[in-house]
């Protein structure tokens, strides 16, 4: 239960991003923000594959940001930033008026 | 949110003729430059490494065993995979003197790009004869990292 309430609250918190703030989605864009500093707070699905997870786990070890492994396939990552698309990785670059870096 | 693709950093070739070998990252522009459309860098890779040497071998064996051939490539930093390894201080010093001594248009000629090359090599394996024992948590010895191959 205490899970299920979490998971809406990151979604909610992940719309408000996508509205207010900037966001990059796609392990292509997620990568080159991580490189660039530029990202804050990076998500995976679950079922990214797994070398890609851990690179791009690395590189958020070396750049020292924080990784959400979201509770959810890549789909529901899409559909939870609004998306009409599926989603296996996203960085949050500018939070805008959510509080998800301050929280997470 | 710290910017790790600092000069030094050690890191690990994804495409091209010499995937798989290890480089040192020399520069790393972010944006793209004239001549390279794309977020590129300058690395100094090993392209062929030190071979093992045993105790039982002489001076001259050791000797011909321990050079390594060297190869700088700028690319684009998509096909470089970064590691927590990086170059000490005064080994990238001098590294980077006598590559930023070939000035930038100079290095497009072959010629200057093979002495500079040959001046590299030289020094990563005076570098490479000279490094002190030590697992690759010492801070010292990290550049131990780039010298040994990846098996794969």
């Amino acid at each position: 239960m205490v899970k299920n309430v979490a998971q809406e609250s990151v979604n909610q918190k992940l719309q408000l991003v996508v509205r207010s703030g900037k966001i990059t989605m796609g392990y292509k864009q997620t990568l080159k923000a991580i490189r660039n500093g530029t990202a804050k707070l990076v998500f995976i699905s679950n079922n990214c594959p797994t070398i890609r997870k851990t690179q791009i786990e690395y590189y958020a070890m070396l750049a020292q940001i924080t990784i959400v492994l979201y509770q959810g396939n890549n789909v529901d990552l899409g559909t939870a930033c609004g998306k009409l698309h599926r989603c296996s990785s996203l960085a949050i670059i500018d939070a805008g008026d959510s509080d998800i870096l301050t929280q997470q | 949110m710290g910017k790790f693709l600092k000069p030094g950093r050690l890191v690990v070739m994804l495409a091209g003729r010499q995937a798989g070998k290890k480089a040192i990252l020399i520069k790393a522009n972010e944006e793209s430059t004239k001549d390279a459309k794309f977020p590129n860098g300058l690395v100094v890779g090993i392209q062929r490494y030190p071979r093992k040497v045993t105790k039982r071998m002489g001076q001259k064996q050791i000797r011909k065993r321990t050079t390594l051939k060297v190869f700088i490539k700028q690319l684009n930093l998509n096909h470089i995979m970064p590691t927590r390894y990086r170059l000490e201080e005064s080994t990238l010093k001098e590294v980077r003197d006598r590559i930023e001594r070939v000035k930038e248009a100079e290095l497009k000629n072959v010629e200057k790009r093979k002495e500079l090359r040959k001046n590299l090599r030289k020094y990563l394996a005076e570098k490479y004869r000279t490094l002190p024992a030590g697992s690759l948590a010492d801070k010292k010895a990290q550049s131990r990292f780039l010298f040994s191959k990846l098996r794969f």
